[in-house]
Parts: structure tokens; sequence; C-alpha cells
């Protein structure tokens, strides 16, 4: 072999594939949260359509932007810095395009099953159990494809960005398996094997990693590889770069139960998360200021280039919501701020501001590079930044300003320490109008997307050819290349042969072999040891707790189905104004039985937990034929369709074997005379609302099951 | 392995503070999911407590200066024949 030449082609193709992915599933996913941002001002744009509720389509919005937008965005980085950082093509082909498509796939099956209601009901990991492990697949492919780039590199040091993606890669692999694992009640339905705090400390520990992992570190590498290229100036300081990294990785992972506080949560497991997340604000502030002042000597470039002003306010954002999430999660803080739109400001500061800004930055730094063209327009992309920007302070002032509001009024009380605002529905009409301009700062956001498409049809309608493979010549340093790896990328070879020298170069390979076996192993053991202690149940002394019955269990699934945790919560806190407003406060006992639990984590409308017997049934077939005959105001969708569809009554046995594998005591006979025992009690509630309001003909509809759901919430308190 | 990482949680902490009343420690600890986050988490830490040892041990950060010129150095205009 020619030790002092090589001939590389970097695969671009892949990368411009990722990229226009990224473009078109972050327009789509933006729309969406339009849409729903338009319904919360006016909810006739729910349409009174399933497909168009707003508990289903929040699902999809938030599964869209993270996953689909920034998710590909990430590839786009990752694919593209990652040849040229370690001086080689990308591992296989093979695994990019199945990444590529598979992704994508995935990405298509949540756009389906999300409106359609199939949802785990877990903020984030929503997708149900064979799309969870269609992105297991996939994510360990990508996996591998990245090990194996890194093992035929032609550099020796590994620049700090690559430690950045790794990172991820590990991390978000761990935390997607641990969270889903659920047992399913059939094709599209699944239940997860941790109940109530259980199942919230999890979910919390996977939903603020997966923040960590998948919407932070990696756009840090890509900041550390995009903004030192784009401003032609070595990062500030590349040894912060490494203590930025490596203090980011050790805390972030402790800090999750920050957002379960005041909850039924142990106290000195949120004291624990409550360390780590002001720990974390020295790492992420050490890592935005190596990002500003990577610009020093520079900042005249700023002044002229649509990409630098992209990456400073970018990394500002990331100062910004990093200096905020510190501060929300100060548990007195966060006492005010939990359940409120402060949360959404905070969030999409970060969304809109990090991870659409550096997204945004590197596809302009990019269309020049990936099509050999220049950009169509620099007024464009500095409109695009104008329009963007101004979007995010509506989208974040209206946010904040409606947060802080609806919290204080819900803690208002007169003195003799009665509620102020006892009726919910006050603190909701006062933040109408911050609803109103978020929605308007979303479309100039989306109008700065629409005229960063036009820009980039435009430069590459420009460019002259869409050219070859790019041709690199690299020196190849004193690293040897294994020959048999080598063979795996350089020459056209059938699937089969490609398999058996992937073996051979992973055998000859002890540390990643090592680690390959090592997370197999623990996957493999998780999966048995993980139902067996969790099928215990706890029963508290003195209490005993009744598992749903099949009528109630049915309502919950309708629950989940139309994601009203998307808007309520159930958890009253221990806090005085709460149990005021809501009742007792919310014991560990009483969510035994719940998978998944449904604390929520925004109260858009009022605590549920305890409305169980607060209404007469007839109150909430009105309220769920239109909410605004028992509730004017409201702003919550009609679901009509609850009134007219037909009750499921056939898939009962199998849930309630699904629940039994998960440890609810369902008796074998409870579950073979399931189906009678649901006609039963339908009819039972049938009655009730024919006695109460003269409604007929309801007892085989799927209001009757969420009635009886929702009439027995909270019911266990009481006894 | 779970159940022997709960105990062994359980027993250090007994030990630690004296005349503590081994049940109501148990008590404490009473959010089983929290040992598998736990052993995941600790886990995940071993990996890159694994990772950051190769790293300084194979030279990756020997040179702190360099690397983020090279960055700059290897743009592949240059490189483009």
């Amino acid at each position: 072999m020619n030790r002092s030449n090589d001939t590389v082609f970097y695969d671009d193709k892949i990368v411009r594939a990722f990229l226009w992915a990224t473009m078109i599933w972050g327009l789509i996913g933006m729309v969406v949260g339009l849409l729903i941002a338009a319904q919360l001002y006016y909810p006739a744009l729910n349409f009174g359509i399933p497909i168009l509720s707003f508990g289903r389509l929040r699902a999809l919005h938030t599964n869209a932007v993270i996953f689909a937008f920034a998710g590909n965005a990430i590839f786009t980085a990752v694919y593209y810095s990652t040849q040229r950082l370690l001086r080689t093509r990308m591992f296989s082909d093979f695994m990019g395009w199945f990444h590529f498509w598979g992704w994508q796939l995935i990405i298509l099956a949540a756009a389906l099953t999300l409106p359609l209601g199939f949802s785990q009901s877990k903020e984030y990991a929503e997708l149900e159990w064979p799309i969870d492990i269609a992105i297991a697949i996939v994510w360990v492919v990508f996996a591998v494809n990245f090990i194996m780039t890194m093992k035929i590199r032609r550099e020796r040091h590994l620049y700090v960005a690559l430690w950045f993606y790794l990172a991820s890669i590990i991390a978000i692999a761990m935390l997607h398996i641990v969270n889903n694992i659920s047992i399913p009640a059939s094709w599209l339905v699944s239940y997860p094997v941790y109940a109530g705090a259980q199942d919230a400390l999890v979910q919390w520990w996977y939903g603020h990693n997966a923040v960590g992992f998948f919407l932070t570190t990696p756009f840090l590498g890509l900041m550390y590889y995009f903004l030192p290229k784009a401003a032609n100036r070595p990062v500030f300081s590349y040894r912060l770069s490494i203590i930025h990294f490596w203090s980011l990785v050790f805390i972030y992972i402790w800090a999750g139960p920050h957002h379960l506080y005041y909850s039924a949560l142990p106290e000195w497991l949120q004291s624990v998360g409550m360390v780590f997340s002001i720990m974390l604000w020295a790492p992420s502030w050490g890592g935005m200021l190596n990002g500003l002042y990577t610009l020093r000597g520079a900042w005249h470039k700023v002044r002229e280039e649509p990409i630098l002003k992209f990456f400073v306010l970018g990394v500002t954002a990331y100062g910004m919501s990093t200096f905020e999430g510190p501060l929300l999660s100060i548990k007195a803080v966060n006492k005010l701020s939990h359940f409120t739109d402060w949360t959404v400001a905070h969030v999409h500061v970060g969304a809109l501001g990090w991870v659409g800004f550096m997204t945004f930055g590197m596809i302009y730094y990019l269309i020049p590079k990936l099509w050999k063209t220049t950009l169509y327009s620099k007024t464009l992309a500095n409109a695009h930044f104008g329009m963007a920007t101004i979007g995010i302070i509506l989208y974040a002032v209206s946010m904040w300003a409606s947060g802080i509001t609806q919290g204080l009024m819900w803690f208002a009380t007169k003195a003799d320490g009665t509620l102020l605002y006892p009726d919910f529905m006050e603190t909701v009409i006062a933040i109408k109008p911050a609803f109103a301009i978020r929605a308007i700062g979303g479309v100039l956001y989306i109008a700065g997307l629409l005229v960063m498409f036009y820009n980039m049809f435009k430069s590459i309608h420009r460019a002259a050819i869409v050219e070859p493979e790019q041709l690199t010549i690299a020196r190849l340093n004193e690293i040897p290349v294994e020959s048999e790896v080598q063979s795996l990328v350089s020459e056209p070879i059938s699937f089969k042969i490609f398999l058996k020298r992937l073996h051979t170069a992973i055998e000859g390979w002890p540390l990643v072999f090592t680690a390959l076996s090592a997370a197999a192993l623990m996957v493999g053991g998780m999966v048995q040891i993980i139902p067996m202690i969790l099928t215990e149940v706890k029963v508290p002394r003195g209490v005993s707790v009744q598992p749903y019955t099949p009528l109630e269990l049915a309502g919950r699934g309708i629950y989940l189905r139309e994601g009203c945790y998307n808007c309520h919560s159930q958890q009253v806190r221990p806090i005085v104004e709460e149990t005021a407003r809501y009742g007792p406060i919310s014991r560990a006992h009483e969510y035994m039985y719940d998978h998944p639990f449904q604390w929520g984590s925004k109260r858009t409308g009022p605590d549920l937990h305890r409305v169980g017997g607060k209404y007469p049934d007839l109150w909430h077939f009105r309220h769920m034929q239109d909410p605004r005959t028992t509730s004017p105001e409201s702003i919550m969708p009609t679901y009509g369709w609850l009134l007219t569809s037909s009750l499921d009554f056939n898939s009962i046995s199998a849930q309630m074997k699904a629940m039994q594998r998960v440890g609810v005591p369902y008796k074998t006979s409870d579950i073979h005379d399931s189906k009678e025992k649901m006609k039963a009690q339908a009819v039972e509630v049938a009655e009730r609302l024919k006695e109460q309001g003269g409604i007929e003909n309801v007892a085989d509809k799927e209001i009757v099951a969420l009635i009886a759901y929702l009439q027995r919430l909270g019911r266990e308190a009481s006894k | 392995m779970t159940r022997l990482i709960c105990a062994l949680g359980q027993a250090s902490i007994a030990s630690k503070s004296d005349g503590a009343n081994l049940i109501d420690l148990i008590k404490i600890i009473s959010i089983e999911s929290f040992f598998i986050i736990l052993t995941v988490s600790l886990f995940m830490s071993a990996v890159f407590v694994g990772l950051f040892i190769w790293g300084a041990s194979s030279g990756q950060w020997d040179d702190s200066k360099t690397p983020a010129h090279r960055l700059l150095w290897e743009s592949e205009d240059e490189s483009i024949q």
C-alpha cells in the first residue's frame, strides 16, 4: 500500500440527503407547531376532527422537531464533519443509507401513528413499541458506522466535536432502550413495565437526558466544528472545550429528577436532581463563552456574514437557556414555573434559538460547499435571520409573561387565605393574548424558514454541475489502516462478504468488541431484571388500592389516545394553594397501577387528579361534546367523536392481560369476565346520563368509558 | 444485579448513620426504578470513564493547542485536486 498518499472520496451525497431531510421535516414540524399554537387561541382550529386535535398533534410537533428536524440536522453535521475530521470516507455507505432511509421511515411512521392516536403517552417517547424497536436498530447501525469510521481514521487526534458526537450516540441508545421497555397488548398498544412514580422517574431521567444528549451535546459538536470553520478562527480555548465536554457528560445524567419536584418522588432524590442541575451552570457557560470568544478579533465578520450571525445568536440562546435551566431547577422557582408556559418559553429558547439557529448557520455554510456554488442571496439570509430573531423574541417574551402571570394567579390568595382566582378559567383568559403573540412569533420564524428554502433552491439551481464526489488527497500518517477494514470501504463487495469482513475487523479490535458485548449483555440482562423487580407490588399498610375496572381501563386508553396529559396534570403538589384549588395532595400509592403514569408537565387546563366525583356524569358528557357549554371561554378542543364512536369491547381482555404481566393484580377470572363487566358498567353510566339529561343510546360509545375513568380519578384518596 | 446494588446502597447508608433504623432507611429508598436508572447511569459513566482513561493515556490531550488550528488547516478547499 502506498503510505505517502491516499485518495479519498468523501461521501457528500448522504450529507446532502440529510440536509434536505432537515429542511423538509423542519418545515412540517414547525407548521404543526404553529397550528397547535393557534388552536390554543382559537380552539375552532381543532375542526372537531380527531387527527387535528391538539392532544394528538402536540406529540407530532415535539417528535417532528426533535427527532426529524434536530435529528437530521445532527446527522448532517456528523456525516459532514466526521469524514473531514478523521480524513476518511464514512466506514460504510450501506450503513449510511440504511441509517438515512431507516430514520426517514421512522419519522413517516410517527407522522401516521401519532395523529391516529397510537401513543405511549410519555412525553418525547410517544412512539409505540414497533417504532421504538426500529429506532434502536437504526441507531445501532449509525453507532457502528460512526465507531468504525473512527477505527479507520487517518488522523490520530480525535477533535473535541467527535467526542460530543460519540457521547450522544452512546447515551441516546441507553436512554431510549431503558425508557421504552414495555409489554405489548397489541401491535400498536403497549404498557410500560414501570408504574406511577417509578415510571415518572424513568421517564424524566430519559426526558432530561434526551434534551442533554440529543439537543445539546450533538449541537455542541456542531458548534465546535462549524463555528471556527465559518469564522476561520481557532476555537478560543481548546483546553476549555475538553473540560466542557467531560464535565457536561458526567453531570448531565444525574439532573433528571428536577422535573419532578413536589411530587410523590422521594425528597432526597429531588434534592440530588437540584444539586446536579445547578452544577450544570458552570460547564454550560464555559462552553458558551468559548464559542463566543472564538469570534474575538472577528466581530467585523459577524456584521457582514449571516452564517456567523446565526451562530452568535444560537450560542447566545444556548447561554440563555442553560442559565434558565438551572434557575428553573431551583425548587422554589420551580414551584412557580412548573406546569406554566415558563417551561414552554425555556424549551423554545433552546429549540428555536440554539438548535434552530445552529442548524440554519450550518446549512448556510454547507450549501456552497455541498453543491459547489455560492449562496444566491446574502440579503435574503439576513432577512431570514431578522425574521427568525424577532419571532424568537415574540415567542419567548410572550410565554415568559404568560407563565409568570398564570403561576402568580394560581398562587394569589386573599387576606383570609382563600384563592383570589378560584376559577381556573380566569387564569386562562388572562394569558390568551400571550397565545396570540406567540403564534405571531411562530409565523415569523416559519416565514424566515420559507425564505431560506427559496434561497436554497436558487443557490442550488445556480450550481453549474451536481459535482462528482469530492476528491481529496489526504496524507496517510503513521497510523496503519488495517487492510481488512480498508477493503470494506475501498472496493464494491457483496453484503455477505461485507458482514464477514466486518466481523473480522471488529474481532481485531478488542475495545469495540468488548463495548458492544457489554452493551448487548446489559440490554439482555435488563430485559429480564426489570419486569421481575417491578412486578412486585408494594401495598402501603392500611391502604387498599383497587386496579381499574375494565371500563375504567378502556377509558384510560382513550385518555392516553387523545393525549389529555398534554394539557392536564394528575399531580396535586403539597402546596397549600394547590390543595385549596384541587383537593388532597397526590400520594405515591395512588398511582401504583398507572402504566404509564400521567402526571403531565403542563396545566393548560386544570389538574385532574381529584376530578372524580366533582361533577355529575352529564357535565362530562356536555363538556366533551362542547367544552364551551359547561365552561364558557374554555380553549379545550371539542371531542364530539367520543359521543359517536363505538367503544371497543373486544380488546379489553388483551389489555388486561398485558397489565397483568406488568404487575397489576387482575385475577384470571376478572379477565375472563372482562367484556361482560365492562358492558354492565357502561350500562350503569349510560343510565345515569339518561337520568340526568335524557341522553339515549350511549352505552356502547367511547364517552361512557372516559366518564367512568374520569369519575374514578382520585377516589382512592378518600378511602 | 440491581437487587445487589439496592442492598449494598442500603447497607452503606445504614452503616454511616449510626443508630438509624434500617427499616426506616429502606422506606426512604422505596423507589426501585431509581436503582435501574442508577445502574444504567453508573454504567454509562463507567463507559465515559473508560473513554477518558483511554483518551488520556493515549495522549489525546497532550497537545491542547494545535488541534484547534489544524481544524482550519485541513480546509478541504486546499486538498481538492
